[in-house]
This record gives structure tokens, C-alpha cells and sequence, in this order.
């Protein structure tokens, strides 16, 4: 697999699926007993077309968290909206329906994510409480629930099995798979790599590359390891301090960054190339889970 | 943060790990023992017991021990030994009882106040402080004595007396479970708070809430005695500790051993429940044994 092969031209035409128009949301902090506000996303505006890899990038505490929660729905704008496939899903004020099962997150950090106390299967059928009775029989059976497992690398017997029997890299699988076992359209992926092993992060990264062409999927990706994003992302947008600062195709952004603060940020990773991007790729065993 | 759990869950699905380890010291290993002979003989007590406890044979009144009454008579003549072992049944049956009902009640308040914060959780924590600002002795009797002296207002005294602890307990391990991700994770998913807190947060606080439940027991078990030596509790003739020594009392210059192997059985019930509790505390107490998180 070559990055040259990624077509990014197809996607450029594509429909949007998410849109952000203007999004903003305070935060009032204690500062020594004074409330001082922090604004942890400052008029937000970007579309994520169908089909692509959009990378969100920025240092920590530069708003990319609190834009995941955002788009989850677990926080309410204070002002403009987010839309999903034509539909307001989050406004201020009032709460419009969101639409659960549609867009899904994969985490961090698997050793957290996963409640030690559930066995996988319990852990894969959870999203499915929130979908429609017809959705959860055909996705929540043990028939397709097996063969989802297969689809992220992990045996069907992984389904009676508690997460702290797997390592870091099979338990960040079993999270993406949760993900998907609602078959969503748009997948939050909030550094799903950084907790892993170097080698594992290429595996995890190659996996959610061949499952976005079997599901269809649209990723957002958050990261601030900008050799990964320059190898997996399609456009890029930078958020510094709850500003998204630039969004850029990202070969234009990598060869051309036309925002100050992009290019301090590229000049903070001057050892993640993009040829030691696919190298890694290329030299990670295959099929070792 | 997320290594505590991890390592506490695969402590706990050892069942026989646990019984060895537990069983290491020599005093837990005792009270163990006496422990489950209290249990076995509370519950075997009508075979074991050589005469019913409330039948009155007043010619024999007050008789010291003998081959025939083992532990001698009371002052209307009832089988000492027969009513130590009926009042075992009702100090560890209602002890457990009382106790098991603060914990559920505290775990569930405890686990949805750290969970929801904000308004619910600060009207939940000042009305444990508030209970918790009384001794438990004292909030138990007027509890007790409010709600009518028999056993059954007794227990539910001591439960509303034990509650707070549970409440403080439960609510500061759901605190640092819900910063879990596997929460936020499940309320990405849409599920609602009572699945959240059930499903994730009580599940994975569990652990604590045992250790205080068998260090509760001993604790419970003399409150009850207590109350029903001040006549609000057990009434007689209700073949409890505490009534049967609020009576036996008087006799125990010139029939000692009336008052004095009552106290004896509250005395060894008590202390084997107590140093049960501080054994089940050591062992699963992650502050004592602290280890890394497992992968395999």
C-alpha cells in the first residue's frame, strides 16, 4: 500500500456529511477563586465530505477534544451548529434528536474504554440499545457479531472473553469494533494509536484503512502525531487555541502551510517523515494481531 | 488510574486464591473459623438446641450449669444454652440483614450522587453529613425509639446509621470511574444514566463496598445488642443478646454466669466478625497491594 494510491481527488466532489457552521463553546474555569472563560472552540467552521479521512491536529488543550464531545453530542454548543447528513444535531438552547448509531468515537486510550467488568460480547452489543429494534437484530446476533471480530483481526472465542486478556493493540480492536457494530456512517477516531505500541499503531492504522473501503466510512481523526496524519488524512484542519486556524488538502498543507502556527507545528516533528510513515507500515508483520 | 480496577478484577475471579490467601494469617484463619461455626450454629439451632428457648419451667429457675442445662437457666427457668443459640439466628441474621440494606441503599444513592454531581449530589452529601454529625448510638436509639422498640424497627434504625458510610464510599469510587472513558464512551452510545450507573459504575465499586460490609458486621451486630439492652430493640421474650443481658444483669453477683456467657457469645461474635472484616481489608485493600495492571 502506497500513499500515492489514495485517491483524494473522488472524495473532493463528494457530498458533505458534517458540517460545522460557526461553532463556539466557553468554558468558565477557576483560576485561584477568579472564573476566568476560556473559549475552548472559537467560531468553528469546516465540512467533512463523505468518504474522506479528515484530520483535526493541534496541541493539547487546543479545543480538539472539546469538538469531538461537540460532534458526540455530549456537550451543547453556546452558539452556531453542527450538522450530520443534512440535519442539525446540535444547536444552543434547545436539544435537536441525535442521531445515535450514526456516528460513533473510538478512544484513546482501549485500556480505559473498555469496562473490566463486561465480557467482549457485552461490550459489542452496548451501542446497540440506542438503535431501532429492526438494526439491533440484524447487527447484535452472535452470527454477525462473530464476523465483525473477524473484520478487525480478532477470533470469534474473543467474544466470551474479558478485556484484560488482550493486549493493547487486540483491545484497541475490540474498541473499533464497538464502533462499527452499528454500522455508522461518520467514525470519531480521537488518537486512537498513541497509547500503542509503535508497531501496533501501523497494524490499527492499516485496519481502519481497510475497514473504511468494507464499511463506507468517513473518519474523523485527531491526532497530534503529524507523521500518522500526513499519512492517513485526506485535508487537514488546525485548531489552536479553539481556532481552526487552517484547512488544507494535505499534501498543500505539509508542502505549503500558509498559517504561522502550522508551521511551527510541522518544525516540532522533524523526525516522522513521511517516507518513515509507509516504512513503518511496510515493515509491520502482517496478520499478527 | 484504570490499573486499580483491572488488577482488583483479576483478584477477584480466583475463588480459591482468595480462600488461601485469606486463611495466611493466623488470626483471620481463627476468626474464619468462628465464624463459620456462628453461622452453622445459628443456623442449625433448632436441632442443636436441647429445649425450646421461650419454654418456662419455673421450678428450676435460675439453675447453674449442669449436664442437663449446659449453660444453666434464667430467672423463669428457659435453657441458657437454647436461647444463646436462637439469639446467634437473630444477631447475625439481622446484623447481615440491616447491614446488606445500607449497603444497597448507600451504594445505589452514592453511585448516582458521583455520577450526576451538581445539585443531586450536593442534596445527597448534606444529608448524609447530617446523619453522620449524630454519634451512631445515640441517632440509632432516637431512630429506635421513634419508629417503635421491636427488632424489625431496630434493624432499619441501624441501616439509616450505617447509610452515610456506603453514600461517602460509593460516591467517591464512582467519581473516578465516571472519568473513565468506558463511561463517556456509553454515553456516546445514547444510554441513559440509571443503565450507566448500574451497568459501568457499580460493577467496578463493588470491591470496596465488600470490605466495608464484613467490617460493618461485628460493629452492627453489638449495635443491635445494645439497643436491645436498652429496651429498643428485641423485646422479650425474644431470645435476644441484649434483652436477655438487660435482665440477666441483676443476677450476676450470685448467678454469673447468666449475664457472663451472654456476653460472651455477643463478645466472641463480635470480635471473629471484626477480625474477618480486617482480613477481607487487607487482602483486597488496593492501597496494600498495589500491582501493575495485567496483560496476557
Amino acid at each position: 500500500m502506497t500513499v500515492q494510491a489514495r485517491d483524494t481527488r473522488a472524495v473532493a466532489a463528494a457530498e458533505p456529511i458534517l458540517t460545522l457552521h460557526q461553532v463556539q463553546k466557553r468554558f468558565l474555569v477557576r483560576k485561584r477563586g477568579i472564573r476566568v472563560e476560556t473559549v475552548a472552540a472559537d467560531q468553528v467552521s469546516f465540512t467533512v465530505r463523505r468518504g474522506e479521512v479528515f484530520g483535526l491536529v493541534g496541541e493539547s488543550g487546543s479545543g480538539k477534544t472539546t469538538l469531538a464531545n461537540l460532534v458526540m453530542g455530549l456537550e451543547a454548543p453556546d452558539g452556531g451548529e453542527i450538522s450530520f447528513c443534512g440535519r442539525v444535531i446540535a444547536s444552543p438552547g434547545r436539544r435537536p434528536p441525535f442521531p445515535y448509531g450514526d456516528i460513533q468515537m473510538v478512544f484513546q486510550d482501549p485500556r480505559s474504554s473498555l469496562n473490566p467488568r463486561m465480557r467482549v460480547h457485552q461490550i459489542l452489543t452496548e451501542p446497540l440499545r440506542a438503535v431501532s429494534p429492526e438494526r439491533r437484530a440484524q447487527f447484535g446476533s452472535e452470527a454477525a457479531l462473530v464476523e465483525l471480530l473477524g473484520q478487525v483481526g480478532l477470533r470469534p472465542e474473543s467474544l466470551h472473553r474479558f478485556p484484560h486478556e488482550f493486549s493493547g493493540g487486540q483491545r484497541q480492536r475490540i474498541a473499533i469494533a464497538r464502533a462499527l457494530v452499528t454500522r455508522p456512517k461518520l467514525v470519531l477516531l480521537d488518537e486512537p494509536t498513541s497509547a500503542l505500541d509503535v508497531s501496533v499503531q501501523a497494524q490499527v492504522i492499516q485496519l481502519l484503512q481497510s475497514l473504511q473501503a468494507e464499511f463506507g466510512l468517513t473518519y474523523v481523526f485527531i491526532s497530534h502525531n503529524m507523521g500518522v496524519v500526513r499519512y492517513f488524512c485526506d485535508r487537514v484542519g488546525v485548531l489552536y487555541r479553539g481556532r481552526l486556524v487552517e484547512v488544507a488538502d494535505t499534501d498543500t498543507l505539509f508542502s505549503a502551510p500558509s498559517h504561522e502556527y502550522t508551521r511551527r507545528l510541522l518544525d516540532a516533528v522533524p523526525t516522522w517523515s513521511h517516507a518513515g510513515a509507509e516504512r513503518l507500515v511496510e515493515e509491520a508483520p502482517n496478520g499478527g494481531v | 488510574m484504570s490499573t486499580p480496577i483491572v488488577a482488583r478484577s483479576a483478584r477477584y475471579g480466583g475463588g480459591r486464591m482468595l480462600w488461601k490467601q485469606l486463611t495466611a494469617n493466623r488470626f483471620t484463619a481463627l476468626a474464619v473459623a468462628c465464624v463459620v461455626a456462628i453461622v452453622l450454629l445459628a443456623l442449625l439451632a433448632p436441632w442443636l438446641a436441647p429445649d425450646s428457648p421461650t419454654s418456662v419451667h419455673l421450678s428450676q429457675r435460675l439453675s447453674p450449669p449442669s449436664a442437663r442445662h449446659w449453660f444453666g437457666t434464667d430467672e423463669v427457668g428457659r435453657d441458657l444454652f437454647s436461647r444463646i443459640l436462637y439469639g446467634a439466628r437473630i444477631s447475625v441474621g439481622v446484623g447481615l440483614g440491616s447491614v446488606l440494606l445500607a449497603a444497597l441503599a448507600g451504594t445505589l444513592l452514592g453511585a448516582f450522587s458521583g455520577y450526576w454531581g451538581r445539585w443531586a449530589d450536593q442534596g445527597i452529601m448534606r444529608l448524609m453529613d447530617i446523619l453522620l454529625s449524630f454519634p451512631s448510638i445515640v441517632l440509632a436509639m432516637a431512630l429506635a425509639a421513634a419508629l417503635g422498640p421491636n427488632l424489625l424497627n431496630a434493624a432499619l434504625a441501624i441501616a439509616i446509621v450505617k447509610l452515610p458510610v456506603y453514600v461517602r464510599l460509593a460516591r467517591a469510587e464512582a467519581l473516578s470511574i465516571s472519568r473513565q472513558l468506558f463511561v463517556k464512551a456509553a454515553r456516546t452510545f445514547g444510554l441513559g444514566s440509571g443503565w450507566i450507573v448500574t451497568r459501568h459504575i457499580i460493577p467496578n465499586l463493588l470491591p470496596p463496598i465488600v470490605v466495608q460490609i464484613t467490617l460493618d458486621l461485628g460493629d452492627t451486630i453489638l449495635l443491635i445488642a445494645t439497643l436491645g439492652f436498652l429496651g429498643l430493640g428485641a423485646q422479650p421474650p425474644t431470645p435476644e443478646w441484649g434483652a436477655m443481658i438487660s435482665v440477666g444483669w441483676k443476677y450476676l453477683l450470685d448467678q454469673w454466669w447468666y449475664p457472663t456467657l451472654t456476653g460472651a457469645a455477643i463478645f466472641i461474635t463480635v470480635m471473629s466478625f471484626n477480625l474477618l472484616g480486617d482480613g477481607v481489608r487487607d487482602l483486597l485493600d488496593p492501597r496494600r497491594h498495589e500491582e501493575g495492571g495485567r496483560t496476557s
